[in-house]
């Protein structure tokens, strides 16, 4: 039996999805976008001769990675080291140890990106390509192909096709390459009140902490659970209200960073929790291994703090007044 | 109009052309964005079809009143330019499209595709974790392997060697179990 040809080649990247896996692959004439759930394979096509851009935008994937990993090393590491019997410093440093090559792996994957690619129809973000190495690595295939297919344009064309109103701005309002696209989101003007609201709270969560590390009270250990439902409430408030507004890449990011904080941190307690009561049914006294939650005390009042401040910086810095931008200069320059 | 894949604000002009990363004016996500001569073509109008003029002109198989323009490269049926549609260079008609579409005869319209070769191979490999499923799991997988043989599969990994396991697995599982039931059968036999 004659072997079938493989017609297409596959691209650096893939996308794990719930239950499946999205890759890229790059047949003759097209683009093939390839989600595979379960035992059924979706397509996408895109065709070279209507691609019209491709855009690269750099994300803080590897940031915030780095950041989770870090966490979830310190948590691993401070229970492999707070283990007593053998078996469970032998279990908690192979945690630890793929703790340590899952981060590895992610730096060096290199930085985030989400690449995005635009044709007449529609803009699509081409999930696997969420690595800014790859896609680089992934354009530098297509875009010949794409060449090939539409031919070249140099910068100065560009520029000048851009300001051609007739195509491009003010184009018949029947052009799908005007309407189908979907009319830009509207941008409106943010104070940063909700992380403002989110910082106080995390400074106030410090002061907090700083009690209960020396005084056990249990009132204060009520405040602190009903500060802490607060804080996810404040940095879910922020995440919202940050969307379509003009606050910029830091606050975004403090806010994202507040709530991947709290959550790590309930997650780290519990976990110590839940060891705790493994020991404790191990030797059969409750009272015996106290769960060890002083080193997460420790590491919620170094955070909070941390974070409070940056925020409450953050927001004075968006709040300052900034100068006139460029680009209607450059726009009204020739 | 190129809008920044953060924001949605439109992205100026200078950062088009610059096809290195810039920031957005208005967010500041660094966006680098290579344009190709597709985004500034104009769409091309839909035609709505000619009204027949003269008494002798032929007319479009589905709309009489219009004048045909192309014969479909399928089926031979005249075509108005509004039923024309231009498929890999070919002009065919809607009806001929729809057909090999919905006979999986057209794999560049294909959207979808049900991978029975992996589905077999699962059936043959994940229920020997559990062995006893094996006994109604493995004529199973066997008969989806050679009732699926000629089905297409993967459009990206193409090839038979999946179901080939799985008919070889599959096989050699029924074997077992028929082994183990004869042996069975013997021993009973010669207590009797």
């Amino acid at each position: 039996m004659p072997r079938r040809p493989r017609i297409y080649r596959r691209l650096p990247g893939r996308a794990p999805r719930m239950f499946g896996i999205e890759r890229l692959f790059m047949g003759p004439d097209h683009l093939l976008l390839v989600r595979t759930q379960g035992y059924v394979e979706s397509y996408s096509r895109f065709y070279y001769r209507d691609i019209q851009a491709i855009l690269i935008r750099r994300t803080d994937r590897l940031l915030v990675g780095n950041v989770l990993y870090v966490l979830l090393i310190t948590i691993v590491a401070i229970l492999w080291a707070a283990s007593e019997s053998q078996a469970a410093k032998i279990f908690w440093g192979l945690q630890t140890a793929l703790a340590l090559a899952l981060l590895g792996r992610h730096l060096a994957l290199g930085r985030g990106c989400a690449c995005t690619l635009r044709t007449p129809l529609q803009q699509v973000e081409l999930t696997p390509l969420r690595r800014l190495r790859r896609a680089r690595r992934a354009l530098a295939v297509i875009r010949p192909l794409v060449d090939e297919a539409q031919g070249r344009l140099s910068s100065e064309e560009i520029l000048a096709h851009a300001e051609d109103p007739v195509v491009t701005v003010a184009g018949p309002a029947t052009s799908p390459a005007v309407v189908s696209v979907g009319p830009p989101r509207l941008i409106g003007h943010d104070s940063g009140r909700a992380h403002q609201l989110l910082a106080f709270l995390l400074l106030l969560d410090a002061l907090t902490t700083s009690f209960q590390i020396s005084i056990r009270n249990p009132f204060l250990n009520a405040w602190g659970s009903v500060l802490f439902l607060g804080e996810l409430g404040a940095a879910l408030g922020a995440l919202v209200r940050q969307r379509n507004s003009d606050l910029g890449p830091g606050l975004r990011r403090f806010a994202w960073t507040s709530l991947a904080f709290l959550c790590v941190l309930v997650m780290g307690m519990m976990g110590a929790m839940v060891l705790a009561g493994v020991r404790a049914a191990l030797t059969g006294s409750l009272a015996s291994v106290p769960p060890r939650i002083e080193v997460f005390e420790v590491a919620s009042l170094v955070g909070t703090l941390l974070l409070g401040i940056t925020g409450l910086a953050l927001v004075r810095r968006h709040r300052r007044p900034r100068p006139a931008r460029s680009q209607p200069e450059a726009e009204a320059s020739p | 109009m190129i809008v920044c894949t953060s924001c949605g604000t439109r992205l100026p002009q200078e950062l088009l052309a610059s096809g290195g990363p810039s920031p957005c004016g208005t967010c500041g996500a660094e966006i680098e964005v290579r344009i190709f001569p597709a985004l500034f073509r104009p769409f091309p109008p839909g035609a709505p079809g000619e009204a027949l003029i003269a008494e002798g002109d032929p007319g479009c198989f589905e709309h009489p009143r219009k004048k045909a323009v192309v014969p479909c490269a399928w089926c031979g049926r005249f075509l108005c330019a509004l039923c024309d549609l231009e498929f890999h260079g070919e002009h065919v008609c809607p009806g001929c499209l729809e057909r090999g579409r919905a006979k999986g005869r057209l794999t560049t319209l294909e959207t979808q595709r049900t991978l029975f070769d992996r589905l077999a191979l699962s059936l043959a490999i994940l229920p020997m974790l559990l062995f006893y499923f094996t006994v109604i799991t493995a004529p199973i997988a066997l008969y989806m392997a050679l009732r699926h043989w000629n089905s297409p599969g993967s459009l990206v990994s193409p090839g038979k060697a999946r179901f080939v396991a799985a008919i070889l697995i599959s096989s050699l599982q029924i074997f077992g179990w028929a082994a183990l039931l004869v042996f069975l059968l013997g021993r009973l036999r010669a207590r009797v």
